[in-house]
């Protein structure tokens, strides 16, 4: 993907990840220009800058020409939280109710191991003051607040050298009155001290839920701020005056400002911009339903894309002690592209355990020691050494440079820990290590799909990071899709999703409203005012009025339920619109659970909004494409499954395939950083976008042949 | 059957029973079942032994499901059953031990066979009685009892069965659709089932519940050869309803397996707070479990290591029809005699007791003048016992996991204003490893007329023992307007702006401070 440089104009995107930084350049013609540059944690825009200005000097292009950038900071925010290196940090609440983020909801994660670590309540007891005042379940004050006492803690605390203060009170989402006091009492007497109210961050029911969001808001404030400071004034500095916009966890952008007030919403910025990235390749690709499917070193993860978006949801859990044990973590009860990961990438460690079944992962080798192949201390068995005995990787291959495999060690490190102890073969071994792993995904993928009501088997798989395309083909075979995607230029698919994610604001009001005795003026007049307030935020983020689309939704359920069902409501709330509001929730739970029930109640609980306005689009550049795979007859033995043995396979690197040429499998398409597998009876063709089209062969359905 | 294969489908079968369980828990009714995982789903094979069950039931369903479907199964022989038939009980000394958990069954057919079942046992909304509390005389009071029946025969629901139940519930449209949700969840766990063993090409599950059965007694019985075999003791002590209760515990462990007999303890009492021997069954494997193998998923190759010995007539194994109501006070109690029992020979393993059980309260009100009523339950739990290298966690679920209801839910479902919801300093026990801290909860009425309360507490009395040369837990209490209830299992009255205190024991320590 490089094209001409022009005179146009350019919006530039960064995405900081842990080792390397991605830079992406993307001209208002479609003409996109990348770059890498390793991270640099005591200084995050040296580096941007370096490579910004390398890109810039080499295409020809000058800082003027560039009028947007998107930050993609969510390490940096991830790693506050994780490490609890966030800033020293109070809490005030109501009297009585300084325990609640100690108390939590008092389960245990895991049932039978009693000494499970839960998460700690990142502000210690003596920094959690209470003040005098009380909101009932309606709004009405019962206690109000003595501005002197809210003075005197805030004093105790800035005394106590906070820099950030978080306030949670009762009920402060229908009666929002006592939580502004606090908020002014706090910028007269410590001006410098940031300020998070629990209302406005998560306007929700559920005092634990909704302090936490709180909290880890005001924890991570100050530091984002002179982070985002710092990347504003560094590109300033260089000459750039573009406006500056922040990725956020829910798959939007989002003006510096509003960014900075609310840092939480950024958590998981990273791969919500890779979800992005991925639904654009898929709408680029004509094919508007995917599961991508994303496998590095440690993990894999996946995310359902419907009709383009990406999948949505507010059970996410920040900073888990078990990073795959539900429940470990601290609850974000804020909109957060939903993706499942499983601890299974390409350095996850095969073992056999007390059962003495084989298992993968979630322990990994990482990239150091790495897998035993890489030669650099390992010894035990991953997923990689598996690949490499499975032919899918080049024995003679040195990973771009890096390291030099070893197919012995691969091989012995299977044989010792595998092989041997299970009373199998090497290769059997070997390719029971790549079924498990492949298996858990498909697994995983399905359930996440029946969740959500859809079925995955009409979904393409879309396979990116190191392992994914490796993988893609026996994963796909398992959840039973059919077609594989494998993106041009995957390498930088996050900072690319920064690009094409349109500005999003949302907002949530909790109001129990049962259909049969709605309001509906009321509700009305809360779903508009809550668009006012967005369209505000948009239109100060540089939105024109014209640009803003909403959309509004209501947690739904019956009467007596404990769960609701996010339904789609339509634009105006009127007289007599019940009827329509409970047909719609039928639907949504019919889609979610198989059927509606019939005569029971229904009520909302809480109202949302959306506000976005859609990214300029991006124009398709057509791929190069090379002169066709006709010359390049490498070959070497791939096992595949479904044939239960080796097959002398086609090796071509990707750069030489040909725009539009169908072809048949079994193939392995060398593209930078991994390898597709395609195997017999697959069929082929690289689209006029350079992304790889898979149609898996009716021979791959499992047959009875193959036992798992 | 490979090793690889093994891994594959047994992973499979817990997915689908997890898949069945999350579809249960999102579309009940139940309070306790959404909140709390107050509910199970597991697959069986045809000779009713446990081959898979969901991850996140609570432990009273450990090793339930087979007892009660060989019970199902005397009343129902397999010749007799027929794809669609669904099995429904929820008789306390079948089922799980009191009146709320329905037990439903599922046969489930491959190509015209019989080759598995599947079970979903939840705790329905309401089932009539007394309001929910221990203070019943007996089982009749308790609520409306089903035998064993078929609920649903060829796929056709019973009627009379449904038209019974909701004539006799408080809240007939929650439970109807509680039993919606579990017949939805044995849908689940049959289709997908079946699409497995399609999908793989397999006539049934014995060869893999072989396998699975064999795997995990082989780890499960490694691990039970470190203890020594020999004779070990345990007891706990509890306040009872008028009288202390007291639990013995003999444990007579093997290279083999071993036997948990409560000889000794108190006879059955004339409260709820019988147990019938399923849920003793339970909880008496319950702690075995976190002591030996806590990372290998629930099955009859774990559970068949155990035997279980209830004389009949104790409050352990209550015979019909003793009210069992509140079982649980009694049942989460008893892993701490296990523990205490073999803290000698796995003192790194074991716990101090808990401020045990969870205490709920229920509040009820009706107007009948305004015609206006409600009613809501609400948990809260103690301090946990504090263990080698790491003190107790203040207020959480043991044994069973049940969560709290957040305050801003309570005060909208119910007419209070809560005061406070705090750790209780230094409520629990000293040690070199220190008890878990109970709570402080206090709630005040604002419901214009009389508010009924039933309170489920224990250990305002007797607290709970530390281990090991630890000191136990504080003792809580329950308060009306600063007045301790002197014996708070029953049912109190609440008049409009009456202060309720509940103070929830604490944890006891771990080893000499």
């Amino acid at each position: 993907m490089t094209g001409q440089a022009s005179a146009g104009r350019y919006r530039f995107a960064f995405d900081i990840g842990g080792t390397f930084t991605d830079l992406v350049l993307l001209g208002d013609d479609g003409t996109v220009f990348t770059g890498k540059v390793l991270s640099d944690h005591d200084d995050v825009v040296a580096p941007i800058r370096a490579g910004l200005a390398r890109m810039l000097a080499s295409h020809g292009i000058g800082v003027g020409q560039v009028h947007e950038v998107v930050a993609g900071a969510t390490t940096a925010v991830t790693n506050l939280v994780i490490e609890r290196k966030g800033a020293p940090t109070g809490l005030i609440a109501t009297a009585g109710f300084r325990d609640v983020i100690e108390i939590a909801r008092e389960l245990r994660y895991d049932l039978y191991d009693l000494a499970a670590p839960g998460p700690d309540p990142v502000i210690p007891r003596r920094l959690r003051v209470e003040v005098d005042e009380r909101v009932d379940a309606h709004g009405a004050v019962l206690c109000a607040p003595d501005p002197a006492q809210v003075e005197r803690v805030v004093r105790e605390l800035a005394g106590a050298g906070v820099r950030a203060i978080a306030v949670c009170l009762l009920h402060s989402f229908t009666n929002p009155a006592h939580e502004l006091l606090v908020r002014d009492v706090i910028r007269r007497v410590a001006p410098g001290v940031a300020v998070s109210l629990s209302h406005e961050v998560l306007g929700e029911l559920r005092e634990y839920e909704r302090t936490v969001a709180t909290v880890l808001n005001a924890y991570v404030m100050p530091m984002v701020g002179d982070y985002l400071g710092a990347i504003e004034s560094g590109l300033r500095d260089m000459g750039i005056a573009a406006t500056l916009r922040v990725m956020q966890s829910n798959g939007g952008v989002i003006s510096r400002e509003l960014g900075e007030r609310m840092p939480i919403r950024m958590l998981e910025s990273g791969p919500a911009a890779g979800a992005l990235g991925a639904a654009h390749a898929a709408q680029v690709a004509r094919t508007p339903d995917v599961i991508a499917f994303d496998m590095g070193g440690t993990t894999a993860k996946a995310c359902l894309v419907s009709d383009g978006t990406p999948a949505v949801t507010t059970e996410f859990e920040a900073a888990r002690t078990q990073r795959f044990k539900k429940g470990s973590g601290l609850p974000v009860r804020l909109p957060t592209v939903d993706l499942i990961e499983i601890g299974a990438g390409g350095g996850s460690i095969a073992h056999v355990d007390a059962t003495g079944l084989l298992k993968v992962g979630p322990h990994s080798a990482g990239s150091s020691p790495g897998p035993a192949c890489y030669g650099l201390g390992g010894d035990k068995p991953t997923v990689t050494d598996a690949a490499l005995v499975l032919g899918y990787l080049d024995p003679e291959g040195n990973l771009s440079g890096a390291v030099q495999l070893q197919p012995e060690r691969a091989r012995r490190a299977i044989e010792t820990h595998v092989a041997r102890p299970l009373g199998l073969g090497v290769i059997e071994a070997a390719n029971g290590i790549h079924r498990i792993v492949c298996e858990a995904m498909a697994a995983a993928a399905k359930i996440h799909a029946v969740e959500k009501g859809r079925d995955v088997r009409r979904y393409t798989l879309l396979a990116f990071g190191g392992a994914g395309p490796i993988h893609a083909r026996e994963v796909a075979r398992r959840t039973g899709c059919t077609e594989i995607l494998v993106p041009a230029n995957a390498g930088v698919f996050s900072a690319f999703g920064l690009l094409v994610a349109p500005m999003k604001v949302d907002r949530v009001r909790t109001r129990f409203t049962r259909l049969a005795e709605m309001d509906a003026a009321a509700v009305e007049a809360l779903l508009a005012a809550m668009e006012d307030s967005l369209g505000a935020e948009l239109a100060s983020a540089g939105v024109a009025p014209g640009a803003v689309n909403f959309r509004r939704s209501a947690d739904m359920r019956y009467v007596g339920q404990g769960f609701e069902v996010e339904t789609e409501l339509p634009a105006r709330i009127g007289a007599g619109v019940a009827p329509e509001l409970a047909r719609r929730f039928d639907a949504a739970y019919a889609q979610r659970f198989g059927s509606h029930l019939e005569n029971q109640r229904v009520e909302a609980v809480n109202w949302r909004v959306e506000a976005f306005a859609a990214a300029p689009p991006t124009p398709a550049r057509p791929a190069a494409g090379g002169s066709g795979a006709g010359a390049a007859r490498r070959t070497r033995p791939a096992f595949f499954p479904d044939v239960g043995d080796f097959v002398d396979t086609p090796v071509i690197a990707e750069a030489v395939l040909r725009v539009g040429e169908p072809m048949a499998g079994p193939a392995l398409i060398e593209q930078a950083g991994s390898t597709v597998v395609i195997g017999p009876g697959d069929r082929f063709v690289m689209d006029a976008a350079g992304n790889l089209r898979i149609a898996l062969g009716a021979f791959a359905a499992r047959g009875a042949k193959e036992n798992a | 059957m490979s090793p690889i294969d093994l891994e594959i489908y047994w992973n499979r079968l817990i997915a689908i029973t997890d898949e069945a369980g999350a579809a249960l828990k999102r579309t009940s009714f139940s309070t306790v079942v959404r909140e709390s995982n107050d509910f199970a789903c597991v697959l069986l094979d045809t000779e009713a032994r446990l081959v898979a069950q969901s991850s996140l039931s609570i432990p009273g369903f450990i090793g339930t499901a087979p007892l009660s479907l060989a019970g199902m199964l005397k009343v129902f022989p397999r010749e007799s059953l027929a794809p669609g038939d669904i099995l429904f009980t929820n008789d306390p000394w079948v089922g799980t031990g009191h009146l709320p958990d329905a037990t439903m069954a599922a046969p489930i057919f491959l190509r015209g066979r019989l080759i598995a079942f599947a079970i979903a046992v939840a705790h329905l909304s309401d089932v009539g009685g007394r309001q929910w509390s221990a203070d019943a005389g007996e089982l009749f009071e308790e609520g409306i009892r089903f035998p064993v029946i078929k609920y649903a025969e060829a796929g056709r629901v019973n009627p009379l069965v449904q038209s019974l139940l909701e004539a006799n519930t408080r809240l007939p449209q929650q439970v109807k659709g509680d039993l919606e949700a579990q017949m939805g969840a044995l849908r689940v766990a049959e289709r997908r089932l079946t699409e497995m063993l399609d999908e793989y090409g397999l006539d049934g599950i014995d060869e893999i519940a072989a396998g699975i059965f064999r795997a995990s007694e082989e780890a499960a019985l490694r691990e039970l050869r470190n203890i020594p075999p020999g004779v070990y003791h345990g007891g706990v002590d509890s306040d009872g309803w008028d009288e202390p209760v007291r639990i013995r515990a003999t444990i007579t462990v093997t290279p083999a397996g071993v036997t948990v007999d409560y000889s000794g303890s108190t006879a059955q009492v004339r409260y709820g707070i019988n147990e019938t021997y399923n849920h003793t069954y339970a909880y008496t494997i319950y702690p075995f479990k976190c002591l030996l193998s806590p990372g290998i998923p629930n099955n009859d190759g774990f559970t068949r290591l155990f035997k279980v010995i209830a004389p009949e007539g104790t409050i352990v194994n209550a015979r019909h029809p003793a009210a069992v109501g509140a079982r649980h006070l009694i049942g989460h109690q008893l892993q701490a005699a296990v523990f205490e029992a073999l803290s000698g020979v796995l003192p790194e393993r074991v716990q101090a007791d808990s401020g045990t059980p969870l205490w709920s309260v229920l509040l009820r009100g009706i107007d009948t003048a305004r015609g206006t009523s409600f009613s809501t339950i609400l948990f809260f739990n103690g301090g946990m016992g504090a263990m080698r290298g790491r003190d107790g966690p203040p207020a959480a679920g043991f044994p069973a996991n049940i969560s709290n209801t957040p305050v801003e839910v309570a005060e909208t479902l119910a007419p209070v204003v809560f005061g406070a919801k705090r750790l209780a300093d230094d409520s629990g026990g000293a040690g070199a490893q220190v008890g878990g801290m109970g709570q402080v909860v206090s709630m005040r009425s604002r419901w214009p007329g009389r508010m009924r309360v039933s309170l489920l507490t224990d250990r305002t009395r007797i607290p709970a023992k530390g281990i090991l040369g630890g000191a136990p837990g504080r003792t809580g209490h329950v308060r009306v307007n600063g007045a301790d209830v002197p014996n708070p299992k029953g049912v109190i009255d609440l008049a409009e702006g009456d202060l309720l205190e509940l103070a929830l024991p604490g944890g006891g320590g771990y080893g000499a401070a």
